[in-house]
């Protein structure tokens, strides 16, 4: 069964680790841009399959999925409406991002099923 | 009322200390540089929505620790700090994600006459009281018991919340103006204030909701 508060949980943890981590990061000059993205991207979707698949056991992958499209969703609405960066007029990004921000967060989501279970002794 | 108030403030200040350290001070200072980060940029269309939001959200998101501790003070029990620290970390997700859906009525409730924009921001104040539910539903329907039963004063205290907010930001602001200012000095008067102000209204805001206090808190 789908439980919606753990759900929302794992989507507040998964938010609140990347602000106060990139809160951190800022301090650390990184040159490379690239570098930044893609530890942001790995930590906000890494997280958020974690987090899924640790607090909604039963319907683990659901939930990895579901999450990564709302925090996308978030981000979208975040650059469209505060910062007038024109998101939606490039859909080719809009998917681009979203397919990552999927593929990132249920390979988290299998590998964190794929430990549990290899430590609980069923493979 | 306010004796009752005092005496939870009294027995509790080592958690309210600690929470205020840990939880209060990084909210703040996080949501104010963001804040003005926003401000600054050249491409932003209304800060000033923004702002309120982050002013919102920073009052709200830092309520389930203290609502916890009173809750385990009725009941005679005792909060350990780390406890309510992963108390505050577990509702973070449903305190966000339903202050933004309520905000973004809120601000289009503008253009009706600013109805929708006080029954979204009534049901702000109420809810977080009510947020550790089994469900999604759950939540709702307790929340619009609480809101039926207090009725219209639910607006006085809206008032008086952001009477007291804005009140002591302004006199502060009016000791400081005379001074050589910085961003950091204004933050960190800013969450001076919030420290000191807002374990009151917590703590004032769960007894006027929380009326059956003797239902045990569901641990999730």
């Amino acid at each position: 069964m789908f439980n919606m508060m753990k759900f929302f949980q794992a989507v507040g943890a998964s938010i609140l680790l990347t602000v106060a981590i990139s809160f951190l990061l800022g301090f650390i000059p990184i040159e490379s841009y690239g570098l930044f993205l893609f530890i942001q991207t790995i930590l906000t979707y890494g997280s958020m399959g974690f987090f899924a698949a640790k607090w909604n056991t039963e319907t683990p992958y659901t939930a990895a999925y579901l999450g990564a499209i709302v925090i996308t969703f978030f981000s979208f609405i975040l650059s469209h409406f505060v910062f007038n960066i024109l998101v939606f007029s490039d859909p080719e990004g809009i998917g681009r991002s979203l397919s990552y921000a999927v593929i990132v967060s249920l390979l988290f989501a299998v590998s964190t099923v794929f430990i549990r279970k290899k430590r609980e002794g069923v493979l | 009322m306010v004796r009752e108030i005092f005496d939870i403030y009294n027995r509790n200040w080592s958690q309210i200390l600690i929470w205020s350290f840990f939880i209060i001070l990084p909210v703040t200072i996080i949501s104010f540089l963001s804040m003005i980060y926003v401000n600054m940029s050249e491409e932003a269309i209304a800060p000033e929505y923004f702002s309120v939001f982050l002013i919102i959200l920073n009052f709200i998101i830092c309520i389930p620790p203290f609502m916890k501790m009173v809750i385990a003070y009725k009941q005679d029990h005792d909060i350990n700090p780390i406890e309510g620290i992963i108390y505050f970390i577990k509702q973070f997700g449903i305190l966000f994600i339903f202050t933004t859906i309520f905000y973004f009525v809120a601000v289009i409730g503008i253009y009706f006459l600013f109805i929708p924009t006080i029954l979204a921001l009534v049901f702000l104040l109420v809810f977080p009281f009510f947020s550790e539910g089994r469900n999604v539903k759950e939540v709702c329907i307790k929340t619009i018991h609480a809101i039926v039963r207090e009725n219209i004063s639910l607006i006085g205290e809206l008032v008086i919340i952001f009477s007291i907010n804005i009140g002591c930001w302004v006199v502060l602001t009016l000791f400081l103006s005379q001074y050589d200012n910085n961003i950091l000095a204004f933050i960190i008067i800013r969450v001076l204030l919030n420290a000191l102000v807002f374990p009151f209204i917590y703590i004032y805001l769960t007894l006027r909701f929380r009326k059956e206090l003797s239902n045990p808190l569901i641990d999730n």
